[in-house]
Order: structure tokens, then C-alpha cells, then sequence
């Protein structure tokens, strides 16, 4: 899968990949929210007639396809990126069988180590391609954040040496970005059909606003306009995160939780962040993509066994007889 | 009724820390992550702890006691690898800071402290709660075969008591390594083996709580003024700061 998109993208076959990526968020945000939306009224035991189950399922479903693949207010978008990867990730917690999906987090990341670090790894050929053509990915692809600071921990000293690189397609665009370079954590494609494959991916890269501007909205030709995209391109730079990354973390989340023992779920929680944090150190220090899975899920896997096995038993018998350390 | 008294115990357990959170920590990146590191740091010191628990002994009380006393250690431990780290990590961390609060650099090695002890006390306070709490909102009476049905209530208040403590050790300690300290060190070391020992108290069918919950209360309210006087103030230096943040608020 990860390979058919970035040949598709490549030869710039741009409709292709954004039809299918409209068909799969359609998919999630109508079909599978309808069906986990049907199970919430069954488990509370709520009566819904079919007239306003349908208005609140469209409404939702449409304002999300909208902020997801024209354009909305960041938060907006960031809210309904984290829907679909949660849809996601319900959907593979509730249908696959524990091991598989225990196996299918490990040989994930391990994909992941590959596809962004090996130097004919897809999603790395994908973000050198966009880098190249200067573009932004695909914006239902990438959670962007707004935090900047670890930006400015990043790019302080090597401002100058990157700068080199892309500063004849950048010289004169550089205003939306200042001094500051952005660091996009990319992930590049995530399938919801076929998970076969799971992306995140730090690059240096700025993305050129006039090519924002063709992806988002191609008529905004008059100035206006222009001068709201920038402003949203300022908020987006920063890191981004694949959501294929969100995706994997929630099942992992959702399967600690789904022992029904709240200190694994908090221990996952906790080791995933951790993990998060030090992907992001390794990103200061080596300054390019960076697969996001490896660490999170590593560290999630040995805290899930670790906790459900040796931590619990402990911190049982502590609860219950009221022993605190 | 059990939701009811599931609120209550919640907040009973979280809700200072859930005040201290929002009102201090939540509004700095830096922060944040420095409590998240902290608590993974608990969870791991917690994770060896259990090991020494898998060692099996036949009475209860002994294997309990026993696990108490070498996790307080591990804790310790813990808490000075910590040190160790945010001390190699404060010229990073120094760099990255955005907001005004953490860099304000005279107090800023005890606002680590602090942070870090809050880590430390909501992870341990959510791994010795949590559960409880999802029992308490479920179906069911408590203490219905004899045993005490200040079961959730103690357990609550005792929570609360742990993370403050946890807290107040922090500043406490952090201080003592940065000054070779001894004594703090030893303080903190002693008063957290003597509150884990003492709730040791509660093992058994119909424990009486008045005692424990009184001294760790006792232990908490001292081991506030030390951690008061260790980052430099005093009671006076309290009272001006509560009373100049009523003005400010009037104004506003």
C-alpha cells in the first residue's frame, strides 16, 4: 500500500490519491462512526429515532470531511484527525484477535524503522519527493501541532547549514517562517483499510506557501485570502505527527485498557509519551524523519506485559490492604 | 449512590492535585514534560519494587513489609537518578523554555523539584487509587462482610496525603543534593520509610485508621514547613503571597 502511494505520488497522480483518501475518511466518519454511534444508544439503552440519528451522523460526518480535506480552523482539524485515527483503532481493537494485533504493533514499527530510515524506504522517498517538490503531504495525512519551541531547539544552530539547502526555492517566502525552521513530522499515509503500513516521519522541510495554497483552495487568488492562508501555514508549522502513529498508539492504549485494569492503561499512557518525548530529543539531534513508532511501541509493549504481569499483582495487594508507598 | 460516593472519593484523592495542576503546572510545555518524565520514572522504580515482591514469603505481613521498605529505597533511588538527570538536562531545558515562570532562575531549581515530586506523587497516588475508584463506582455495598467501610474514604484521604508528601520530599531532597545536605537527604529518607511503614497499620480486618491517617497528617504538616523554609520562605513570606495575590485578583 505504502508503495502504490508513493508511486502514485511520484507520477503525481494527485487525484487518485486524494479520491481514495476521501473514500476511506467518508468510510470512517459516516459508516463506522454510524455503526459505533448505533452500539453507544444500545450499551446506555437510549431510544434515537432514525430522523435525528441521521441529522447529528451528516452534520457530524460532513464537518469533518470539510476541516479534514478543504480547509477549517486548525483545532477543528485536529479534532476530527484524532476521530478518525480513535474510529480506527476501535475498529482494529474490536475485530482482530489479541495476538495478531499484539504482533501486528511489533512487525509495525519494525516496518516503520524500514520504510523511513533504509534509503529505499517509501515513506522516506515519499518526504524527500515532497520536500523536493516543495509541497506540503497531504494535510489528511499529518497532525500538525503548534508547539514551536522544540522547533527553535532544533534549528537554533543548524538554521544556517539547512537553510543552504533549500534557500534558492525559499529566499523569498521565507517571511511566513521567520527564523524559524519547521521540523514535520509527517506521516505521510495512513490506509485505513490496509494497515499495512504506518508512518511517521520528521523532516526538515518548509513548505511553500504558494504551493499551500494550491493544495488548499485553488481559487484564492485575491489577496485576502492569501493573507489567511499564511496566517493558517504559521500555525502549522511545527511538528507533525503521521496519524498513522495515532492510530497505532490508541490500539495499544485501548488494548492495555481493555483488561480492564486502569494501572496498565496508565502505564502504557505514561511509557508512549516518554517514548514520544525521546523520538522527538532524537529528532533534535539528527535534524530528519524520524520513524515515531519504534520507541513509543517498544516501550508501551514491555510496560503493558510488565505491568499486567509483574506490577499488578503488587500494586493489588498494596490497594487492598491499604498500603501506601 | 455509588456514583455519588465515587465523586466524592475522587476528589477527595485528586482534587488538590487537580488544583495544584491547573493552577501551576498545566500552562508550561516544559513542565508538563517533566512531569510525565518523572512519573515514568516512578512507574520504573515501581516495576523493580514488584520484582522484589515476586519473592515469595509465607506471611503476609512480612512479605508486605519487606516490599515496603526496599520500594521506599528504590523510590529514593529513583528520585536521585532524577537529579541526575534534570541537572544534565537544565542547560537543554533552559534553551527550550518559552514562558517566563520556569526561568526565572532563583526559583527555578526548586520549581523542578516541585514538578518532578508532582509527577512522582500522581503516578503513585493513580496506581494506588485508580482501581479503587472504578470498584467504588460500581455496584456493590461496602463493608458488607465485616470489614470497614471507611475502606474508600481512608484510602482517599491517604492518597491525598501521598502526593503532597511527594511533592514536599522533592523540594526537600532536590535541595539537600544540590547542597550535600545530609540531613534533609536523610529526613526525607526517614519520614517517607515511616509513613510507608506506618500504613502498614491498616493490614488486617478491622484497622484503625485514626492512628495512621493522624501521623502521616503529622508528617505532612512538618515536612510542609521544611520544604517551606528549603525553598526560602517563611510563614511571614506565605501570608504576604496569599494575601498580595487577593489584591491583585480585587483589582482585576
Amino acid at each position: 500500500m505504502t508503495v502504490l502511494v508513493v508511486l502514485l505520488y511520484k507520477y503525481r497522480c494527485y487525484k487518485i490519491i486524494h479520491g481514495w483518501l476521501l473514500i476511506t475518511s467518508v468510510l470512517l466518519l459516516f459508516f463506522f462512526n454510524f455503526i459505533f454511534f448505533l452500539n453507544i444508544l444500545e450499551v446506555y439503552n437510549v431510544s434515537l429515532d432514525w430522523i435525528s440519528a441521521g441529522l447529528v451522523m451528516w452534520n457530524f460526518g460532513l464537518i469533518g470531511l470539510l476541516a479534514v480535506h478543504w480547509k477549517g480552523p486548525l483545532m477543528l482539524q485536529q479534532i476530527y484527525l484524532i476521530i478518525i485515527s480513535a474510529l480506527l483503532a476501535l475498529t482494529f481493537i474490536k475485530y482482530l484477535p489479541d495476538w495478531t494485533t499484539w504482533f501486528v504493533l511489533g512487525a509495525i514499527s519494525l516496518w516503520d524503522l524500514v520504510a523511513v530510515l533504509c534509503p529505499f524506504g517509501p515513506l522516506r522517498i515519499l518526504v524527500e519527493t515532497a520536500q523536493e517538490r516543495n509541497e506540503p503531504i497531504f494535510p489528511s495525512l499529518i497532525y500538525s501541532s503548534t508547539v514551536a519551541w522544540i522547533v527553535n531547539m532544533a534549528t537554533e544552530d543548524e538554521t544556517e547549514t539547512n537553510d543552504s539547502q533549500n534557500n534558492q526555492s525559499n529566499s523569498n517566502t521565507s517571511r511566513g517562517n521567520r527564523n524559524r525552521r519547521n521540523i514535520q513530522i509527517a506521516a505521510p499515509e495512513a490506509e485505513p483499510e490496509n494497515a499495512d503500513d504506518v508512518d511517521i516521519e520528521f523532516s526538515t522541510s518548509q513548505p511553500n506557501r504558494h504551493s499551500e495554497n494550491r493544495l488548499r483552495g485553488i481559487n484564492d487568488d485575491d489577496s485576502e485570502e492569501r493573507e489567511a492562508t499564511e496566517d493558517e501555514e504559521d500555525d502549522q508549522s511545527g511538528v507533525k505527527l503521521g496519524l498513522g502513529d495515532f492510530i497505532f498508539y490508541s490500539i495499544l492504549v485501548g488494548k492495555a485498557a481493555s483488561n480492564r485494569d486502569w494501572n496498565t492503561t496508565i502505564a502504557c499512557f505514561v511509557a508512549i509519551l516518554i517514548g514520544l518525548c525521546m523520538t522527538l530529543l532524537l529528532l533534535a539531534i539528527f535534524k530528519r524523519a524520524l520513524p515515531a513508532l519504534p520507541i513509543s511501541i517498544a516501550f508501551g509493549l514491555i510496560f503493558n506485559f510488565a505491568t499486567s504481569g509483574l506490577i499488578a499483582p503488587f500494586s493489588d495487594s498494596l490497594q487492598s490492604n491499604q498500603v501506601y508507598i | 449512590m455509588a456514583f455519588m460516593s465515587w465523586f466524592g472519593y475522587t476528589f477527595i484523592a485528586f482534587g488538590p492535585s487537580l488544583a495544584i495542576f491547573t493552577m501551576t503546572i498545566a500552562d508550561d510545555a516544559t513542565q508538563i514534560i517533566i512531569m510525565f518524565t518523572s512519573a515514568f520514572f516512578w512507574l520504573v522504580s515501581l516495576l523493580f519494587s514488584s520484582i522484589i515482591w515476586q519473592i515469595p514469603f509465607s506471611d503476609l505481613k512480612l512479605r508486605l513489609g519487606i516490599s515496603v521498605a526496599l520500594c521506599v529505597a528504590i523510590q529514593e533511588l529513583f528520585r536521585y537518578l532524577f537529579y541526575l538527570l534534570m541537572k544534565k538536562a537544565d542547560k537543554g531545558l533552559l534553551s527550550i523554555t518559552t514562558s517566563s515562570t520556569i526561568s526565572q532562575t532563583r526559583q527555578r531549581k526548586h520549581k523542578i523539584a516541585y514538578v518532578a515530586g508532582f509527577g512522582f506523587g500522581v503516578m503513585s497516588g493513580a496506581f494506588s487509587v485508580v482501581n479503587l475508584l472504578a470498584t467504588a463506582s460500581g455496584p456493590g455495598t461496602v463493608g458488607i462482610k465485616g470489614n470497614s467501610d471507611l475502606f474508600f474514604l481512608s484510602s482517599a484521604i491517604f492518597t491525598s496525603i501521598f502526593i503532597l508528601l511527594n511533592i514536599f520530599w522533592s523540594v526537600i531532597i532536590f535541595d539537600g543534593f544540590d547542597k550535600r545536605n545530609w540531613k534533609k537527604i536523610a529526613y526525607v529518607f526517614a519520614t517517607h520509610e515511616l509513613t510507608s511503614l506506618l500504613t502498614l497499620v491498616n493490614v488486617g480486618h478491622q484497622p484503625n485508621y485514626s492512628a495512621s491517617i493522624t501521623t502521616s497528617c503529622l508528617v505532612l504538616l512538618i515536612t510542609t514547613i521544611v520544604a517551606l523554609y528549603t525553598a526560602g520562605g517563611n510563614i511571614k513570606s506565605l501570608i504576604t503571597s496569599l494575601v498580595k495575590r487577593q489584591v491583585v485578583t480585587q483589582v482585576r
